[in-house]
């Protein structure tokens, strides 16, 4: 799967560093400085590079802990995101990921000290409000597990801490580190979910829904908390009959009462990012539809966007409680 | 079209006999040798006969998108055995310049060469580097005018601590390289693959030229139109020409493709599996 390494030079010794090393004999490992050289590099062809991404291995430097967007807040006052990885194994068309960078290369930064450090600062500024914090946001939180060890090293964490909430958001079926822990009622496993006919049309490379669901059920019985993500919701022909057939086949598998949350989301891409994944796909057929620029986000016109958002919302009443749902606008 | 670049004559000998490339402009300043697919320039040793060689090269009229970038030489390494092949997989010089990390996207690549460009000749190959006169000024003038993805080098080792430059000739290194010609075979055909790719995702959508001729488009209306024209290739709906008839202007061009693309359907197959 990875056939190329890079790792910074101050990083290598890291145990971390060394235990991913190990995994990969075969791969040919380059010596770096730092990430920035190759990833931010211009010149460089996403669409092509993710055909054979290779790993990054770096020191995530400066700040590590960032303040989260409103619409991704699930029910909390103070949101946080933490990225430990930029880029992803799954390759969504819609993923704002291959507007921001240049590079497809997967960067996997090894000091998780630092970042479990910040988030102790975090929890400790504020320390008698609960604080959640998100690790989907650059990357799939689980998709790479079996490399990073994610899940192994914050489960602890956010275990000795009664105020810390964490979001893992995946399309992954990388569940097995979470079946062999104890279920923690303040981390949520929220997976993104889609019609089938979008998972196969825009989420390339992606489990299928059918393995998604399947992976949701197995977590849910074991008593996670789970939160379901429909999110974007993509404009096609004949939208409301794959929607409401997608919410049938989950709840016929998924206990709507146990669930954390239910949220939904716009597609909406900053208008920069938009530009340069067309010039990347231009002929995309997500790209063809009812698009249109508006304060410097590419979007569904606003009355499309609210019809699918009501036509969604009032079918998941059907199975949601009001409080568990979390519309993005 | 492939542009390869070898420094010297007996590095470019063996590949003008296998591709078959013929000589082409007697009066250019560069010697060239092409095919229908591969055009070879021998530029001379070291970085600034390397540099214009790729200028020079670049302004002979294959457009950007439709061409990659391909340097074979020989280097030399501290105890890599004569012949090696290396792929550069990063390349610095001795300037102390940003380095270059090419991206390696080819299945079954010849070994990494970690590749250091000197302006001198150096003896005693401090390890780990493959050493060579020109590679660096190669990477940095051909990314310049294509994407870092469709520029490569191939090193071939022909001097290491126990064979020192100064006892390799013409006919070994013609020896060596020629002994490769599998391997240069192969990264040619993936790089071939390679920039084909780069060309289709930049290919120009279809009827736009078409278009061009029979209205005047402005350049802000030329970019409103390619995106019409994709966004109708991306549908697969053809272009409403009858509905284009008589019109006047590109403007009114413009409003009729994006009415008919307001009716199109965006269709995403339904799955068998969907009563
Ligand atoms: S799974 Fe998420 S992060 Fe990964 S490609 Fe898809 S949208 Fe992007």
């Amino acid at each position: 799967m990875i056939d190329t390494l890079y790792v910074e030079r101050g990083i290598r010794q890291h145990s971390r560093s060394q235990a991913i090393l190990q995994r990969f004999p075969a791969a040919r490992v380059i010596e770096i400085g730092h990430y920035g050289e190759l990833f931010n590099r211009h010149r460089q062809n996403f669409r092509l590079q993710k055909r054979r991404p290779a790993l990054i291995l770096a020191r995530k430097q400066g700040r590590l802990v960032l303040p989260a967007l409103t619409e991704y807040a699930i029910g909390g006052e103070h949101n946080h995101y933490f990225s430990h990885m930029l880029n992803c194994l799954y390759d969504c068309r819609y993923c704002f990921l291959q507007g921001m960078y240049r590079s497809a290369h997967y960067v996997l930064f090894v000091n998780f000290e630092d970042f479990a450090r910040a988030i102790e600062q975090t929890l400790a500024a504020e320390p008698d409000e609960n604080h959640y914090f998100f690790s989907g946001y650059d990357c799939d939180s689980l998709a790479l597990e079996p490399v990073t060890g994610f899940v192994d090293y914050f489960l602890p964490l956010f275990r000795q801490h009664p105020n810390a909430w964490l979001e893992l958001r995946s399309k992954s079926t990388q569940i097995r580190r979470l079946l062999e822990s104890e279920p923690l009622e303040r981390v949520v496993v929220a997976f993104s979910l889609s019609p089938e006919n979008i998972v196969q049309a825009l989420e390339h490379k992606t489990p299928s829904l059918d393995k998604r669901l399947a992976a949701i059920v197995k977590l849910q019985r074991q008593g996670w908390p789970i939160g379901l993500r429909f999110d974007p919701l993509i404009y096609h022909h004949d939208y409301q009959r794959h929607y409401q057939h997608l919410f049938q086949q989950v709840f016929n598998q998924v206990d709507p009462t146990r669930l954390h949350s239910v949220s939904l989301g716009n597609l909406r891409l900053p208008e920069d990012y938009f530009k340069q994944i067309l010039r990347l796909y231009p002929d995309e057929a997500l790209f063809a539809g009812p698009l249109c620029a508006h304060n410097g986000q590419v979007s569904y016109r606003r009355e499309l966007e609210q019809e699918m958002l009501d036509f969604c919302m009032d079918a998941l009443r059907q199975w949601v409680r009001e409080e568990q749902l979390f519309p993005c606008q | 079209m492939i542009h390869l670049l070898t420094a010297l004559p007996c590095e470019a000998r063996p590949l003008i006999k296998h591709y078959r490339l013929r000589p082409v402009t007697p009066d250019s300043p560069l010697r060239l040798h092409a095919n229908e697919h591969l055009r070879l320039a021998i530029t001379g040793v070291g970085r600034d006969n390397m540099a214009a060689a790729v200028g020079y090269l670049q302004a002979s009229g294959i457009p950007r998108e439709q061409a990659a970038w391909l340097n074979i030489g020989v280097a030399g390494h501290a105890h890599k055995p004569l012949g090696s092949l290396g792929l550069v997989h990063k390349a610095q010089d001795d300037r102390g310049s940003p380095c270059f990390y090419p991206p390696l996207l080819f299945h079954n690549a010849p070994e990494g060469a970690e590749l250091l460009t000197s302006h001198t000749p150096v003896n005693d190959y401090p390890d780990p580097h493959w050493y060579d006169m020109e590679g660096y000024a190669f990477f940095s003038q051909a990314s310049r005018f294509t994407i870092l993805e469709l520029v490569h080098a191939l090193k071939i080792v022909s001097d290491n601590r126990l064979n020192h430059s100064e006892h390799v000739s013409a006919a070994l290194v013609e020896e060596l390289v020629a002994a490769q010609l599998q391997a240069i075979d192969e990264v040619l055909r993936q790089l071939a693959e390679l920039q084909q790719s780069h060309a289709d995702i930049t290919r120009e959508p279809a009827g736009l030229q078409r278009c061009l001729q029979q209205w005047h488009f402005s350049h802000y209306r030329k970019k409103q139109l390619q995106g019409l024209l994709y966004r109708l290739q991306a549908m697969d709906e053809e272009i409403p020409w009858t509905k284009l008839e008589g019109k006047k202007s590109a403007a009114e061009v413009l409003a009729t493709l994006e009415r008919h693309l307001d009716q199109v359907n965006i269709v995403f197959p339904t799955p068998r599996s969907m009563p």
